[in-house]
């Protein structure tokens, strides 16, 4: 088993578990800023291209 | 490479993620949200600094806290942490203001050889996506962690 000092020397980082940030699962941040996100959905090519590489 | 970056703490489905940011004025608590967007596997980040008192949060703040690599790199590793528990995600990210747009770019562009090396990157350039060409002012971006990621 790798120590946590170890698991920090790797790019994917040991993460501690808050289930007080469970909270959020249920609670968008910025809901503004995920309504322009998705406008800009609806305006450019990038759901064809992601569509696309995921199936590929 | 492992670049300087701070402990984090997530929920348990890894979407939401804290950390504390510590520098010249004090400490800033930082919240990252990965949020399911209008398609499937695509993912808006959402990045902000939360009041200690109130629990607000607001991601147009310009913190100056001294320490924005750290933060930027810490931000990467929720990345890496999220992309790994949802392999088929893509993520999108642009800035809240055009500075902080400029501070992805310019963050993607100093690490280029790490990002390319584990993510396939897109840029947003006038309404059009195309694969990330290094120096291009993209207003966005898109990322997906690749199959064959070196994780070490």
């Amino acid at each position: 088993m790798k120590s946590i000092l170890e698991l920090n020397e790797t790019k994917v980082p040991a993460v501690k578990i808050d289930p007080a940030l469970n909270k959020y699962d249920k609670v968008v941040l910025f809901p503004e800023k995920l309504a322009m996100a998705n406008e800009m959905l609806k305006k450019t090519n990038i759901a064809n291209i992601i569509e696309k590489k995921l199936n590929s | 490479m492992i670049l300087d970056r701070y402990e984090i703490s997530a929920g348990e489905n890894l979407t939401t993620f804290e950390f504390l940011s510590e520098g010249k004025k004090g400490q800033i608590l930082k919240i990252v949200q990965f949020q399911p967007m209008n398609l499937d596997n695509l993912y808006n980040l959402a990045f902000g600094d939360k009041n200690f008192n109130t629990g607000q949060i607001d991601d147009t703040v310009v913190t100056d806290n001294g320490d924005s690599e750290k933060v930027l790199a810490t931000v990467v590793s929720a990345i890496y942490a999220f992309a790994h528990r949802y392999p088929d995600s893509w993520i999108y990210a642009t800035g809240s203001t055009a500075s902080r747009t400029r501070l992805y770019r310019m963050g993607i562009n100093k690490y280029y050889d790490i990002v390319v090396a584990d993510f396939e990157i897109m840029g947003e350039y006038r309404n059009e996506w195309e694969m990330y060409t290094f120096g291009k002012d993209y207003q966005a971006f898109a990322i997906h962690k690749k199959n064959t990621t070196s994780e070490t």
